[in-house]
């Protein structure tokens, strides 16, 4: 079984949150962890914090070098995988960047994950080209991968990349780096349904999505949402009072669900 | 048969989904290039003509004498127009951009050579240049930074992480991968993703192919020994490289040693992992985290190293060593004092390590050292450090 199966059943349109692990402390990520699944998160990105995060924007990379001041491991986000499974059944992925992947060791890696009740992950910068071990590995334990395509991406890529995605494919909606956009790019409306229809698999779609707005354009076409930056950027702006974060969050991903429900 | 874009185990293309179709079109292009006779005789021209090839290859008497071993020469790579290697791959780079209708380009530095190389090639071009640099670097290279901007480029102050090469090439990336379209990443060293290595190498290789042909000249016979610094590993590489077949000439390869603030000897003292697209040696913890470097030499502190070099490592092709940056200042000064040739602090490493070997060595062995750079840009952190002592 993988909790990722049941993620666009009846044809859900799919909020999934990203955060990175270790920002905050436990016991206040926990509590925000809860108020991002009691107000209709229906899955989460666990992000593991790297030293060099050349895909991400200003609002991640400091969120990561917060959380790499705070030691935070790969160690630190299996323990927190565990809290969550003993309240949720919500669909879980790795975010994060090769190299720490790769220390831990692929075989190990899908194996602890597995027994941490993580159900795939997502590494922008392993393309499907150098993903053979990966591939390997989770296929062996149900585990699911996602991978990415770009504005950038031609046609070809899109079979290529389709058969080796056993989740869903991320479609990075920009030219750029993660962070918030007041506009998407229009073409995303013709992208998408082009890659759903070669592929026959779900599409997502990140990088830039904040506003209720966007969800409800974007639920036209496609499969789903990641929003990660405006989250973050709402958490921050609202550390200094942790009732008024929670408020905030809740607030806010209410009102992405509720786009994505009506 | 070895995978595509790889040095046995190493290298590859780790990046981001965005760039992947511009590695493709690059490498189409390149390889256009390559195989274009009016590329590079234009190449060859500038090189030529404005860069001021070929360089010497200079019989070091006075050194020579003094450690009373093997014969040393000096590849004379210090004597090039803006003071480096550097110059050999920004021209070749530059000229492929202008080749592709890329009138934008983006590159990372660390000593800030490969910055002025790219500032002055994108004068002489025409083109719009955007230089990152880690603030750090800034501070210790303030003199490059003026010529980047006497020269026409604007220079991007890295605040991030270390503040160093390795930030200056993470910001570098996010650029390119935003403006992706219009820009043309003009990448300084034989790291990153294929194609990048091997367009570096190919680029740098003149330095060893003069090299060959000089001392064959000279001397009749082909040297025992070739010592060159390694950061990213460019002049080394491009030294090494056109000796490959040569089985009976020796590779150093001369790392950072650092001092008790780091070091930045990847090779000597990293594990492999994955960084800036390719699969090669690191500096990192246990947790995969990329380590802050430290060398006395800019364009050595980084955590990284060319795939290629991780290759000949593996094959034992070449030998890695470190020196750390209390003996790379003296052999800086020695060379200054007994030859009226001032290396750069980078290129120092190697003449440090040739200070140790060559005294071994019988008469009749031949050691050629590549002088990658000139140390004028190193006056201002030399006298800080002498002052200090």
């Amino acid at each position: 079984m993988n909790r990722l199966d049941k993620l666009f059943l009846n044809d859900r349109f799919a909020i999934i949150f990203y955060l990175t692990v270790g920002e905050f402390p436990r016991e206040d990520e926990l509590e925000i962890i809860k108020t991002l699944i009691e107000s209709g998160a229906d899955c989460l990105e666990l992000g593991v914090p790297f030293s060099d995060p050349l895909a991400d924007g200003a609002t991640i990379q400091e969120a990561m070098q917060i959380s790499l001041q705070r030691g935070t491991s790969l160690k630190d986000v299996f323990d927190l995988s565990k809290e969550i499974r003993k309240f949720s059944d919500i669909p879980l992925l790795l975010m994060g960047y090769y190299n720490p992947f790769y220390q831990f060791g692929l075989e190990r890696l899908c194996k602890v994950s597995k027994e941490m009740g993580i159900d795939g992950f997502i590494i922008p910068d392993l393309p499907p080209e150098e993903a053979g071990e990966l591939i390997e590995n989770t296929n062996a334990r149900d585990l699911r991968t996602v991978f990415l395509l770009a504005p950038t991406s031609r046609e070809e890529r899109y079979e290529v990349v389709g058969k080796l995605t056993s989740g869903f494919i991320y479609y990075v909606s920009v030219k750029g780096t993660t962070g918030e956009r007041d506009h998407l790019p229009k073409d995303i409306e013709e992208k998408v349904p082009k890659i759903k229809a070669i592929t026959g698999k779900p599409v997502v779609v990140g990088f830039g999505v904040s506003h209720p707005h966007q969800i409800r354009w974007l639920k036209g076409f496609a499969n789903g949402a990641v929003i990660g930056s405006a989250l973050l950027r709402i958490m921050k702006q609202n550390k200094e009072n942790k009732r008024a974060m929670l408020e905030a969050v809740s607030d806010f991903v209410a009102s992405l669900a509720n786009e994505a429900r009506t | 048969m070895e995978k595509k874009g790889y040095f046995g185990a190493f290298g590859g293309r780790f990046v981001p989904e965005t760039l992947i179709p511009a590695l493709e079109e690059l490498e189409r292009n390149y390889e256009k290039a390559k195989n274009s006779p009016e590329f590079q005789r234009k190449l060859e021209y500038y090189l030529r003509h404005y860069a001021g090839r070929p360089t010497p290859l200079y019989f070091a008497e006075r050194l020579t004498k003094k450690l009373g071993g093997a014969k040393i020469y000096l590849k004379r790579e210090d004597l090039l127009h803006t003071g480096a290697h550097k110059i050999n791959n920004a021209l070749g780079q530059a000229l492929l951009a202008m080749e592709m209708g890329k009138k934008r380009i983006i590159a990372e530095t660390g000593a800030g050579q490969h910055g002025v190389a790219t500032a002055t090639v994108c004068s002489l071009l025409g083109l719009e240049c955007v230089i990152y640099m880690g603030e750090e670097d800034i501070r210790r290279q303030r003199l490059n930074v003026f010529r980047m901007k006497i020269l026409g480029a604007e220079v991007r102050s890295v605040s991030s992480g270390s503040r160093t090469l390795k930030d200056a090439i993470n910001e570098a990336l996010r650029d390119w991968i935003t403006n992706v379209d219009t820009s043309y990443y003009l990448l300084g060293s034989v790291v990153g993703p294929h194609p990048y290595p091997t367009i570096v190498r190919d680029f740098q290789s003149v330095i060893g192919k003069e090299t060959r042909k000089q001392i064959l000249e000279l001397e009749g016979r082909l040297p025992n020994y070739l010592i060159a610094c390694v950061g990213g590993g460019s002049n080394a590489i491009g030294f090494f490289h056109p000796f490959f077949a040569d089985e009976e000439v020796k590779f150093i390869g001369v790392e950072g040693g650092g001092s008790e603030l780091g070091t930045s000897a990847s090779l000597c003292q990293g594990k492999i992992g994955v960084l800036h697209g390719s699969k090669t040696y690191l500096l990192q913890d246990e947790n995969g985290q990329i380590k802050t470097t430290h060398s006395i030499a800019a364009g050595l502190d980084y955590p990284g190293v060319g795939p290629e070099h991780a290759y000949y490592k593996e094959i034992g092709r070449a030998e890695y060593v470190s020196v750390n940056d209390e003996k790379a200042l003296e052999a800086f000064l020695l060379l200054s004092r007994l030859e009226g040739i001032i290396p750069a602090l980078e290129s120092s490493h190697a003449i440090a390590y040739c200070l140790e070997i060559a005294p071994r060595c019988s008469p009749d062995e031949i050691i050629i050292v590549n002088l990658s750079g000139r140390g004028d840009k190193d006056i201002n952190e030399i006298m800080e450090v002498l002052e200090d002592e």
